[in-house]
């Protein structure tokens, strides 16, 4: 182990050389207050799936109180045996991909500190809610606004990748890879344990790595590879020589104003590499070479986000964007986001263009500012980067695709997954649910907010929304938003009190739902005894009028909302009438007996509950139904004379 | 190799021998029975969706408006409102209602009924319950585990052609992914129906003769047998997805469109039955020419002796 500290520090050497040569300015200013700030060296053996290295991180204390101790998450230790927490909650498995066989030791992994050192001395420290958090106690208190640089040496071993992180094959995946410091705010550090279903929270800072890998391995990685050019051969190249082993080769690596870094490695042979610029970003793509053809449409996606997100919140500022499809036995790595890097799997052949790999992208792209740039608590709120990037994606998915699928008979719109997952449980945990504590975390975290986003987007209109998403994208760039950020903003642009949104949708349970209970037609009468004036009774023969028109909406959810009601009378009118919502029933009536109605005509609700009922006519719309019946039964039919029922 | 001789009637001939024999149209009540029994499953099936959607979608003397555009264009959105907001939808049972169930099961014994009349009538024969339900159980013994391997086998080549990487090689593979299923269920079907008749023509003395002689029968002529259930597979399916594909570039925009493609799946139904019907004789003239040679070698041996 000595003697691989050593190589470190001697591979550190070539580091620092070039750090005074040629150090990289992404920016002139800050965009972020550059808290947390890493120098890494980090020696990867991808046939061990072991990763060793040391890094010196320099941490501000941006809190109001002094600290005496700091946080580190672990969150390999997540894998490093049946008992952490994340194994406890997930049960060995994540988003449908089950671990590797548990008795074989690499199915699992670890973070081993093998030192912590401040000013010289050696620091202890010790396990938080499970061996995911490490507190180190500091040799003396770190006032506000003082900087302290620790240099920490660790081991990593990846498992089996299932959960985010991991190797598969020669594929190796490199996140939540290195010690990585919680976040303290006022008096309070923000370090929870890496959980089953949540993800992660931490500072903005600078990031100078170095990884030494074997020759032959390409690397996609966050940050931008510092170049050189090969006195060789003349050529560019992203990774130099290890003056130590000519058989390794280190890639420099570097990126500013990001809150996490992550790589991903394969071997050269059986990965594929396109790299294009748009609109000033540089962007790599490696994919697998079975899946070329899909190639295009992710370049595609990509220009459309970058495009989409510009014009809608603000130009994407990095230099750089690295997007990764991984190799189909790591599908755990895939559908994942790091700062300017992101994991966007896709299958080799997509004969009825469902826009799966567009979604993959567009989604994992939309995260580079829903937690990328406004890096909420992932773990606390994860309605605020999930949610909110469920929304962009329907957006562009409606915008540039009209939609998920648009054939010429049906259609799946752009919001189609989040409606159908939201009305399957509309009342599910309110939005600030934590995401370790919520029982729906699915829809939770990405169905359901987005379309509260869409109905707040009704209620505001659309020209107001787009200024309400441009402002607090833009005021809570490269800060920690809360929704009560989102909802200040969203109050100011909008002039809007908007309290109870806030406590119906935001915090609440209960769902909206109104429908048209009972259509009738009334037949008034008039005539009978009649007294006058003079006190004298007269008799009136008894007539028929002209029937009148009756329908009783119900309110069944919880949510009280005003609502309108549209309806063509027999008469040919057609009138539109407000209901306040209040009450459970209530009725109107109309002078002539109604022929169709519908509530909300003016889709005012698009998180409304039940529109199978929500609106009415005396003739049933037989030739569609018929249709359909029709197609799914050829559909049965034919696949049984396919197969030659004899 | 097998033989494709057809000049020789005292050789044993394969399959293809007898398919153009087969193709003559016969309309005996059996081969009535046997189309009639497929249209009326499209027919009824359609119609029994066809109310039990609407009646989901009924209230107040009235329906729900959601399903007025459906003819031309049906959002994925309106369905997860339809599927979502009717009170009894939350199982498919519920969803396709018992009426269905009832009338397509009815339908379809009727349909493999009418196709055993169709082969004991050939024969001259009653058709008792009991070859027909034996046969299956001679097919499953004989002829699952051998389709199975034989369904591994060509379906590692659809993934060499997609490995291969060119977009009509994908478009290839996926075509195939879908008819290789269908085309060894029809051959798996074929040995069903070889066990069947067998047991007609012959009573069963020895079962494990009987077996042998069934699965010889199929998998002595392995290439005839799978070519004609691949081919008259792509067939059947080259017919029924066409005339999906009409139906769907048609649309319901007014009754007329509506009754074209009910027209359309009709005749598709009736001509893709008539293909099931020639697949049903073929076996039967196949294995009656088998026992025509067999008893002329044995009549000629006989008499040599």
């Amino acid at each position: 182990m000595k003697q691989l500290f050593c190589r470190l520090l001697l591979g550190l050497l070539p580091l620092t050389l070039w750090g005074q040569a040629s150090n990289p300015v992404w920016f002139k200013a800050p965009l972020a207050p550059r808290l947390a700030n890493y120098e890494i060296e980090a020696y990867v053996t991808p046939e061990e799936h072991t990763l060793k290295g040391s890094l010196k991180l320099t941490w501000k204390n941006a809190g109001t109180q002094a600290t005496t101790k700091m946080p580190l998450h672990l969150y390999l230790n997540a894998f490093k045996g049946p008992n952490s927490i994340f194994m406890r909650e997930g049960g060995g498995s994540l988003r449908g991909d089950r671990m590797g066989d548990e008795n074989d030791q690499s199915s699992w992994g670890y973070c081993r500190i093998e030192s912590i050192r401040l000013e010289g001395r050696s620091l202890q420290g010790s396990y938080g809610e499970d061996e995911s958090v490490y507190w180190v106690n500091l040799t003396r208190a770190v006032s506000p606004g003082e900087t302290v640089t620790l240099e920490i040496e660790w081991v990593s071993q990846f498992p089996r990748v299932f959960a985010r992180t991991g190797w598969s094959d020669g594929f190796l995946m490199a996140a939540q890879w290195f010690p990585k410091v919680g976040v303290y705010q006022g008096s309070q550090w923000t370090c929870d344990a890496h959980h089953a279903n949540t993800e992660f929270f931490s500072d903005f800072g600078t990031y100078a790595v170095n990884v030494n890998v074997p020759r032959g391995f390409w690397l996609a990685h966050s940050g931008e590879a510092i170049t050189y050019i090969d006195p060789a051969d003349g050529l560019k190249k992203d990774a130099w020589p290890d003056p130590l082993d000519d058989k390794r080769m280190i890639y420099k690596l570097y990126a500013e104003d990001i809150h996490d870094f992550a790589f991903a490695m394969k071997s050269n042979l059986d990965w594929k590499r396109r790299d294009f610029t748009y609109r000033g970003v540089r962007v790599s793509l490696f994919y697998e070479p079975s899946h070329h053809l899909m190639i295009d449409r992710h370049v595609a996606a990509i220009e459309t986000s970058l495009r989409l997100a510009e014009e809608w919140y603000f130009k994407y500022p990095y230099p750089v964007l690295t997007v990764v499809d991984p190799p189909a036995n790591a599908s755990g790595a895939d559908g994942m986001e790091y700062p300017t890097l992101i994991m966007a799997g896709t299958s080799a052949f997509d004969p009825f263009n469902f826009r799966i790999p567009e979604v993959v992208t567009v989604h994992e792209f939309g995260h580079q500012y829903f937690y990328g740039m406004l890096a909420s608590d992932e773990v606390n709120e994860p309605w605020l980067d999930e949610g909110f990037t469920s929304y962009f994606e329907s957006k562009v998915m409606q915008r540039h695709y009209s939609g998920l699928l648009n054939s010429r008979r049906f259609q799946l719109p752009g919001n189609f997954s989040s409606l159908m997952s939201y009305l399957m449980t509309p009342n599910s945990d309110p939005l600030t649910r934590k995401g370790y504590e919520s029982a729906t975390y699915g829809n939770t975290a990405y169905t359901k907010p987005d379309m509260v986003l869409q109905q707040l987007e009704a209620r505001l209109g659309h020209q107001t929304m787009s200024q309400v998403m441009m402002t607090y994208t833009r005021e809570m760039a490269f800060k920690h938003p809360t929704h009560l950020d989102f909802k200040r903003i969203a109050e100011r642009i909008s002039g809007r009190n908007l309290d109870s949104f806030w406590s119906d949708y935001v915090m609440g349970t209960g769902i909206l739902d109104y429908q048209i209970e009972e259509v009738s037609v009334l037949n008034t009468q008039e005539g009978g005894w009649d007294i006058n004036q003079k006190l004298e009774a007269e008799f009136e023969p008894i007539t028929t009028l002209m029937p009148q028109g009756r329908i009783k909406l119900q309110r069944r959810g919880e949510i009280v909302s005003p609502i309108t009601l549209w309806v063509r009378l027999s008469t040919g009118e057609e009138r539109k009438v407000r209901w306040d919502g209040k009450d459970r029933w209530v009725h109107f009536d109309f002078p002539a007996p109604i022929v169709q109605a519908q509530l909300d005509p003016d889709f005012e609700y698009p998180i409304l509950n039940n529109r199978l009922y929500a609106s009415w006519s005396p003739k049933a719309p037989t030739r569609g139904i018929a249709y359909w019946a029709h197609m799914v039964m050829s559909f049965l039919t034919y696949s049984l004379q396919g197969i030659g029922l004899l | 190799m097998e033989t494709f001789q057809t000049s020789n009637e005292y050789s044993p001939q394969g399959p293809w021998a007898f398919i153009k024999k087969s193709l003559i149209p016969i309309c005996s009540r059996e081969d009535a029975e046997f189309i009639l029994s497929w249209v009326a499953l499209t027919l009824a099936g359609a119609w029994s969706l066809k109310s039990r959607w609407l009646d989901l979608m009924t209230y107040s003397n009235g329906s729900s408006m959601l399903a007025q555009d459906w003819g031309t264009r049906l959002s994925g959105n309106d369905l997860v409102y339809f599927i979502k907001g009717s009170p009894t939808i939350t199982n498919v049972e519920s969803w396709v209602g018992s009426v269905f169930i009832l009338l397509s099961s009815g339908i379809l014994f009727l349909i493999l009924r009418s196709g055993w009349r169709l082969q004991a009538h050939m024969l001259g024969q009653s058709a008792r319950f009991s070859p027909w339900i034996k046969g299956l159980g001679d097919a499953l013994i004989i002829g699952f585990l051998p389709t199975i391997l034989l369904g591994w086998l060509l379906s590692w080549l659809t993934d060499s052609l997609r490995w291969i990487g060119s977009l009509p090689m994908m478009w290839a593979a996926f075509v195939w992914t879908i008819l290789l299923p269908m085309a060894l269920t029809s051959f798996w079907m074929m040995q069903w129906s070889i066990c069947r008749v067998q047991r007609l023509l012959e009573p069963v003395t020895s079962y494990k003769d009987h077996l042998r002689f069934c699965f010889y029968m199929i998998w002595k002529n392995i290439g005839s047998w799978l070519s004609l259930a691949i081919m008259s597979t792509a067939l059947r399916v080259a017919l029924s997805y066409g005339a999906l594909w009409m139906a769907w570039r048609w649309g319901a925009g007014t009754s007329a469109a509506l009754g074209s493609v009910i027209l359309i799946q009709v005749g598709v139904t009736i001509l893709n039955a008539g293909i099931l019907r020639c697949l049903l004789v073929n076996v039967v003239h196949f294995l009656s020419n088998q026992h025509f040679v067999l008893k002329t070698v044995e009549d000629l041996k006989r008499r040599v002796l």
